[in-house]
């Protein structure tokens, strides 16, 4: 009995110093590689706010409203603010009433508008596939 | 002794999140990686063995129903991926026979082995654990690094605890028999 816990002593004493060996670098990346997954699930999308806050903001700005038409009426609203607003937006016509846009602008401005579109697709097309 | 990995997210894995897979290859990969290599002896084939192992791991995951440490779940499955290999290559390195160890020299290698630095000593276990046979060789590096109970390397080996018990005895005294043989060696090399 004595030679067996003796033994175990010294394999004990000897394992102390023993240590792991470690597979090659991209040991992790080259299991992900393999596995049976679609690639671009790598990346677990979230919303930015959490359910919660949204829930929480939605909640507020009906509060808010609510508290705003049952305090002041819609009537009273639409004297003071949208009265104030049509007198804005007399003056901001009034800068903008000498301007003037030939044809050729107005094309330039609907071909490029048209070309940001298709390049927002092709360009979220290249860069799903970088990922996949 | 080892740095182990926390339990992982096995729902994120399930629902394909390869962020808490990786962090879990991570956390076990090293002794996944140790076993394989002592039980096969060759570099390639245990960092081939070792990815083996992770990619059952992904595709049982769903089967894990949480009866063992999940721990104690992978490393059978590294055993068995080594064994599997071991038959496919129809090379298994068993013990050679050997002389049983006598107190006195367990007491004689013990005080040889006091005058030894730690970086030596750790190049001398390794070479001790090459000689080993695979079985021991895994049994050994389960139970010293993982601190396995008896329990769970019956779990990871698929033995009776009280063959574990056993097996693991022996496999102290052919370590220690090798380790005697070595030091023996150097001692003649460093006189010689």
């Amino acid at each position: 009995m004595d030679s067996q816990k003796e033994l175990k002593n010294l394999i004990d004493k000897l394992m102390i110093e023993d240590s792991l060996d470690s597979p090659s670098t991209d040991f992790t990346k080259n299991v992900i590689a393999r596995l049976p997954i679609k690639r671009n699930s790598f990346f677990v999308y979230k919303p930015l706010l959490p359910k919660s806050i949204f829930v929480l903001a939605v909640a507020l700005i009906v509060a808010v409203t609510y508290f705003v038409l049952n305090s002041y009426g819609l009537s009273e609203i639409d004297q003071s603010y949208l009265n104030r607003l049509n007198v804005v937006g007399t003056s901001v016509n009034d800068l903008f009433s000498q301007f003037r846009f030939s044809k050729t602008v107005v094309y330039i401005i609907i071909f490029a508008g048209l070309m940001f579109c298709i390049q927002t697709i092709l360009l979220k097309r290249h860069f799903d596939s970088r990922i996949a | 002794m080892e740095q182990k990995g926390s339990q992982p997210n096995i729902d994120a894995i399930l629902n394909g999140d390869s962020q808490a897979f990786s962090k879990l290859v991570d956390g076990h990969k090293n002794l996944v990686y140790t076993v394989a290599l002592r039980m096969l002896k060759n570099t390639e084939e245990a960092e081939e063995v070792a990815q083996d192992t992770f990619i059952k791991v992904f595709k049982s995951l769903k089967y894990f129903k949480g009866d063992s440490k999940f721990s104690t779940w992978i490393y059978r499955i590294a055993y068995n991926t080594c064994l599997d290999r071991l038959k496919k290559n129809k090379k298994e390195f068993l013990n050679k026979s050997v002389d049983e160890i006598t107190g006195f020299e367990i007491e004689d290698t013990s005080n040889a082995l006091e005058d030894i630095i730690a970086s030596e000593k750790s190049l001398l276990i390794r070479k001790c654990i090459e000689q080993l046979a695979s079985k021991d060789a895994a049994l050994i590096t389960f139970f010293y690094f993982e601190e396995k109970s008896l329990k769970e390397l019956s779990d990871i080996l698929d033995l009776a605890e009280n063959t574990v018990k056993v097996r693991l005895f022996r496999a102290r005294a052919r370590l220690a028999l090798i380790l005697k043989e070595k030091l023996a060696l150097r001692i003649i090399e460093n006189y010689g």
